[in-house]
């Protein structure tokens, strides 16, 4: 609701702004009018900052800046020198200009109410003048009002203060009385003003903010003065994750934090990053998952516990992946991957309640169901229905899996085939079902579904399955053909643990031989050995398994994307627009 | 209700989301079957297997506290592995709780002396002690959530016969994760307990648990009344935030093991719990209070191209794909404050920071703050924000203004400090002047005022190793004259220019800034100031500190050019604040070291894996 409000209300301002270009034209006019009368600064600051222009390839636009930087510093001084401050240290708010909205909006056009005092704070986006009259478009958190500005309704000097010193983009306290203009615009019909903040670089121009995309991710903050909507984004984020919170303490999760920097970075199968600390004199890596920290506190007797937090990985960057995001990683004694299930369903439907009221959500065009009980499949039965092949008639002969895999792949792909070689690479059935899965299922499941029991060959954490040899307890969420969610009932045998780690690491290790021994003529080396996705070092981690030698009672555990619940939730293709700042490029 | 029962209709439940409800039941009752089925030949391997296991362990469990942990070790590896090679499954799936410990007390803990009621309840922990006080009745102490019930396993009561019970309970050990399905009830003694129909073992502790034995002299009752005694002791007074602690009086008190260990810590000693429990309300208090007031909680980035918003030696790593070098964040400022040039008018994150320093006391190299940024309030209104949410924070979490904390060592009494609003505000240079009897030059940037600083550090004995800049030199007198006088909450306020680069000019007093710091047992807390929003003015203070960092001051700060080009857009009027959390939870839980706060603290590498705990 709010973020359709704001997005109506700015969109006025574009067409109020192309209707009015007489209006502009004015403003215009003022603005050359004030470079002439101070000529000589315009011309001081040209020469301090030739050189800036130089290195920008003095591009008009990049020129135009720097002579409004220039004006405004002029502007600066000048109203230092009439002992005004132009960076203010504090403004009395008593309205938001959605309270206003709210409150008011009943009055008639042209009604004046000036029962009472208010008292608001924003940045300026918009400016008509006429003669003795200003109208100002003030917007702050909230939204946006109309500021008033009438000569002789404004104490003293403060019109010509107003007319010579306040641009767009700056940042005004304004009080006064309320006032519905004739053509029925609320406004705020000023009595005194004050410039809290004067900003020396003009705003974006609308169309072009919202065309270069580099830009809106590396100056996120333009973008969102630019497109206030962006800021919805970050709103309905905090109310994702208060929701998420709030779900967990009302089962009685407890919230804990554990290390980012480890000495061996366990959980899950990622390159991590590597940094070193100086007084300790030794290598740490960035955490790749909570898990294995999160798992020792069930073990310590704390039975239901979460971890809301950032998590690392040092991999390429695309519109799914961040080298750092943030997840939920929960843990609870006693229960197994049935309740976590449950409680992905309950997690992720309160909060799209909350966000949208409904179960049913849009994506990307694409109408997305929430409604309860989601689609239950095994991994299995999803591959034979998208494919015919039924992976459990190859038992554990790898070789006829890949055969029917690389045939799955030609039939599908029609010839352009080139994953032959990751099913080449693949060292059991399990692999290759996971193969095909991520091929030809994944992209399919845009209904939530949960995709059950993977085989314990590509799950090192979780519990063999109760009834069917070679499978475990795990399933991963799917919702718009991303996985969203990763939960298993917990391996808790610490023989078990062991093993299958010792097993991760010698097909890690193995891949990692096998990418240092290829011969130079292939495609791969090209690339430098460093960018090789698996060369880096897995290590074991001796005390998670000494933990589970303690007893680990009989649980589940489950990881929630929280960006990629976010993209979904507010309709984002890029995981860059749901996150503030995002890892981007070097800039050249 | 039998839980095993239960899990089997549960699990009939997976995968059938699509089928109609007849079917539905259909299946339930065929997999219900199949699983009854299944269960009941488990248990007649689980019979054979406690057969083979018992005749292997053939040495009374008595015996097990006497012998050496890495024996201990390999004997109940191999009835583990002698469970496995008959075909049980030592790690159940699921034992279906219905009862946590501590609403079975508060259902039960009213029964009389000797009163049994019929109702089955299913329960599940850790057992922490056990007593045989003979081959049919063996006691226990059952702990989960932190409180603990007696399991009294009398043979009467189990549906295992005498030799099958017998051999069951000599392998059910102390550590030893269980389910236990049983009748509620009190001994005669009054001890609320539970008395086992069904007793499952759903994960063998497989060390042996260190524990805290006094001289063996004391116990010469049965060893199941001196038990029930020392535990009591223990529980009568629980420990709740404010109260001093007594680390020295645990169980396991080695402080390597509890550190590096924290799982045993927290299963041996019993008030850690609440240390940790403690240190989320703390952030769930703050959480609260700021969003009761319309801030957003937001994140931003933890690597970053350059490391701003405060000075700090940063950790470095590498982003492989892109070639790129990235620092880990040592304060969320910079960012936050782009946020509210953004139009985000009030912002919060609570994250870690991380620091490439020593680890010490109060130092861990990843840390936790708060940090907030409100548009259009100055320093003053955030010192009463700072007051409100302290005062009222401990006010919630301990039911009064003053606490207690073992500020010179756990040998001496604890002292008490006093949270009750508003809190004292000390000026920086005028206090300093009076309590020093100096009279600082006003010019602070002058080579005259260095001079003076540096002669009354002389004059004092008070110590600053180079570079003798100004600012370090004014720090060190601060530390010495101001912050010794801080153990109830103080603000120290209005830092000079040259010590705050981020912080906003004073509006009436030159060369100094609107900034305060929060000081609470002489330890810094709070860090705020009305924020520095004129581009011009930054990038001069960030040159100053380039100049500071070529005197060799490596803890200077960088300059950030994408934060001063933010500011030419224009930031409001802000104010900015950040805390310590680690340090605020270790005075709420009288903790002389950031350890005790932090799950997992930063420890020296050990030469040793950490298998065995020093007992």
């Amino acid at each position: 609701m709010d973020a359709l409000r704001v997005w109506r209300a700015s969109s006025q301002l574009i067409s109020f702004a192309s209707r009015a270009s007489t209006a502009r034209a004015g403003f215009k006019f003022n603005l050359r009018a004030r470079c002439c009368s101070s000529a000589s600064t315009v011309a001081a600051s040209a020469t301090a900052t030739s050189d800036r222009r130089r290195r920008n390839a003095a591009s008009t636009n990049t020129s135009d800046r720097e002579s409004v930087r220039a004006i405004r510093l002029k502007k600066v001084e000048e109203l230092r020198q009439k002992g005004y401050e132009p960076y203010a240290y504090k403004w009395e708010r008593s309205h938001t200009a959605r309270e206003i909205q709210e409150g008011y909006g009943y009055l008639q056009n042209g009604e004046v109410y000036t029962g009472v005092s208010v008292s608001m704070a924003g940045r300026i986006v918009a400016r008509r003048a006429f003669g003795k009259l200003v109208f100002l478009t003030l917007r702050d958190d909230s939204g946006i009002i109309q500021l008033y500005c009438e000569k002789e309704c404004l104490s003293e000097d403060q019109f010509e203060k107003l007319k010579s010193f306040v641009d767009i983009g700056d940042i005004l306290g304004a009080t006064g009385s309320i006032k519905k203009t004739e053509k029925g615009e609320l406004s705020i019909y000023v009595k005194n003003f004050e410039i809290l903040t004067k900003s020396l670089l003009p705003l974006p121009d609308k169309y072009h903010g919202l065309t270069d995309i580099d830009k809106r991710y590396r100056q996120r903050y333009v973008d969102m003065i630019a497109n206030p909507e962006v800021a919805d984004v970050f709103r309905i984020r905090a109310k994702i994750v208060s929701e998420i919170r709030k779900t967990m303490e009302s089962f009685g999760f407890i919230e804990v934090e554990t290390p980012v920097l480890q000495g061996a970075a366990g959980g899950a199968e990622a390159r991590p990053f590597v940094t070193y600390h100086n007084s300790l004199g030794r290598d740490l890596y960035l955490r790749i998952a909570t898990e294995l920290h999160l798992k020792r506190m069930l073990v310590g007797g704390l039975e239901k516990v979460y971890e809301i937090g950032r998590i690392f990985r040092n991999e390429g960057i695309s519109t799914r992946h961040n080298p750092e995001f943030t997840s939920i990683e929960m843990y609870e004694a006693y229960s197994d991957y049935e309740s976590m299930m449950n409680l992905a369903e309950e997690i992720v439907t309160r909060c799209a309640m909350s966000i949208h009221g409904k179960l049913q959500v849009d994506y990307q065009g694409t109408e997305i169901s929430l409604v309860r009980p989601w689609r239950r499949e095994t991994m299995h039965s999803l591959v034979k229905e998208a494919t015919g092949v039924d992976f459990h008639e190859f038992g554990n002969n790898v070789e006829a899996a890949k055969e029917a895999a690389k045939g799955i792949f030609r039939a599908q792909s029609e010839g352009k085939d080139n994953s032959s070689n990751l099913v080449e690479a693949c060292t059991s059935v399990g692999h290759v079902l996971n193969e095909v899965f991520e091929a030809f299922v994944e992209p399919t499941l845009i209904q939530p579904t949960f995709v059950l029991d993977y085989p314990i060959e590509i799950s090192p954490l979780a519990k063999p399955h109760r009834r069917y040899a070679g499978l475990t307890e795990r399933f991963e969420l799917f919702i718009c053909g991303r996985e969203i969610g990763n939960a298993f009932s917990e391996l808790t045998d610490p023989i078990d643990q062991r093993s299958r780690f010792e097993d991760q690491i010698k097909q890690h290790n193995a891949k990692r031989a096998a990418l240092a021994s290829e011969p130079k003529s292939s495609e791969e080396t090209t690339k430098a050995k460093d960018d090789n996705e698996d060369d880096y070092e897995v290590n074991l981690d001796e005390d998670f398994i000494t933990s589970l030698e303690y007893g680990m009672p009989p649980a589940s555990g489950m990881g929630l994307g929280i960006d990629r619940l976010v993209m979904l939730l507010t309709d984002s293709a890029s995981i860059r627009d749901v996150i503030a700042f995002p890892v981007l490029k070097a800039q050249q | 209700m039998d839980p095993t029962e239960e899990t089997a209709e549960q699990l009939a439940d997976l995968s059938t989301g699509t089928i109609s409800k007849n079917a539905l039941k259909k299946e339930l009752k065929k997999k219900q079957k199949e699983e009854e089925k299944r269960l009941k030949e488990e248990e007649k391997k689980n019979k054979a297997a406690a057969m083979a296991s018992s005749s292997q362990n053939q040495k009374p469990p008595a015996d097990d506290e006497d012998m050496d942990p890495t024996q201990y070790y390999e004997n109940r590896l191999k009835a583990l592995a002698a469970l496995k090679a008959s075909g049980l499954n030592p790690y159940p799936h699921k034992f279906e709780v219905g009862m946590q410990i501590a609403e079975y007390i508060d259902k039960f803990g009213s029964l009389a002396n000797g009163e049994r009621c019929a109702e089955i309840i299913s329960v599940a922990g850790r057992i922490m002690s056990k007593r045989n006080s003979s081959s049919k009745l063996f006691f226990y102490d059952l702990y989960g959530g932190g409180v603990k019930i007696q399991v009294m396993a009398d043979i009467r009561d189990s549906e295992m016969d005498e030799m099958e019970f017998t051999r069951f309970h000599s392998n059910v050990k102390r550590g030893d994760i269980v389910g236990i399905c049983g009748y509620p009830g009190k001994s005669k003694k009054g001890e609320l307990s539970i008395f086992p129909m069904k007793f499952l073992v759903l994960s063998p502790c497989l060390h042996m648990m260190p524990r805290n034995r006094p001289p063996r002299t004391a116990e010469k009752k049965t060893p199941a009344e001196a038990s029930e005694k020392t535990e009591a002791k223990a529980m009568t007074e629980p420990w709740t935030p404010g109260m001093p602690r007594n680390p020295e009086a645990y169980v396991l008190k080695d402080q390597e093991t509890r550190y590096r260990q924290r799982y045993l810590d927290l299963m041996l000693n019993h008030e850690v719990r609440n240390i940790f429990k403690t240190r989320s309300k703390i952030i769930n208090c703050i959480r609260e209070f700021l969003n009761e007031r319309d801030f957003l909680e937001v994140e931003t980035p933890m690597m970053n191209m350059i490391a701003g918003g405060a000075a700090a030696r940063p950790f470095v790593t590498h982003h492989n794909e892109l070639n790129m070098r990235l620092f880990m964040r040592i304060a969320p400022e910079l960012y936050l404050k782009e946020l509210v040039v953004g139009g985000l008018d009030r912002v919060y994150e609570i994250g870690k920071q991380f620091r490439n320093e020593g680890i010490d006391l109060t130092h861990n190299p990843e840390f936790t703050t708060c940090e907030f940024y409100m548009a259009y309030a100055d320093y003053n209104d955030i010192m009463k924000l700072t007051e409100d949410l302290l005062s009222g924070m401990v006010k919630k979490l301990t039911g009064g203004y003053k606490i207690k904390y073992h500020s010179n060592g756990l040998d001496k009494d604890p002292i008490e400090i006093d949270f009750t609003p508003p809190f004292r505000r000390l000026d920086m240079i005028q206090g300093l002047e009076e309590m020093a009897n100096l009279n600082i030059p006003k010019d602070l940037s002058s080579e005259e005022a260095n001079k003076y600083l540096s002669d009354a550090c002389a004059k004092f004995d008070v110590k600053c190793p180079p570079p003798q800049t100004t600012a370090r030199l004014l720090d060190k007198l601060v530390g010495h004259f101001l912050e010794e006088t801080c153990v109830n909450p103080t603000f120290i306020i209005n830092h000079p220019e040259i010590m705050s680069p981020l912080a906003k000019y004073h509006r009436e007093r030159p060369g100094l800034t609107e900034r305060f710091e929060l000081f609470i047992n002489k330890h810094e807390l709070c860090n705020a100031y009305t924020e520095l929003n004129d581009p011009v003015v930054q990038r001069q203070r960030f040159e100053e500190q380039l100049k500071d960092r070529q005197s060799g001051d490596d803890e200077a700060m960088a300059l950030d050019e994408t934060f001063c080009t933010a500011l030419e857009y224009g930031l409001p009027p802000t104010g900015g604040w950040g805390l310590g959390i680690d340090r605020l939870a270790m005075m709420l839980t009288d903790s002389q070291n950031i350890k005790e706060v932090l799950l997992f603290p930063a420890m020296k590498p050990q030469d040793e894996p950490p298998a065995k705990p020093a007992a």
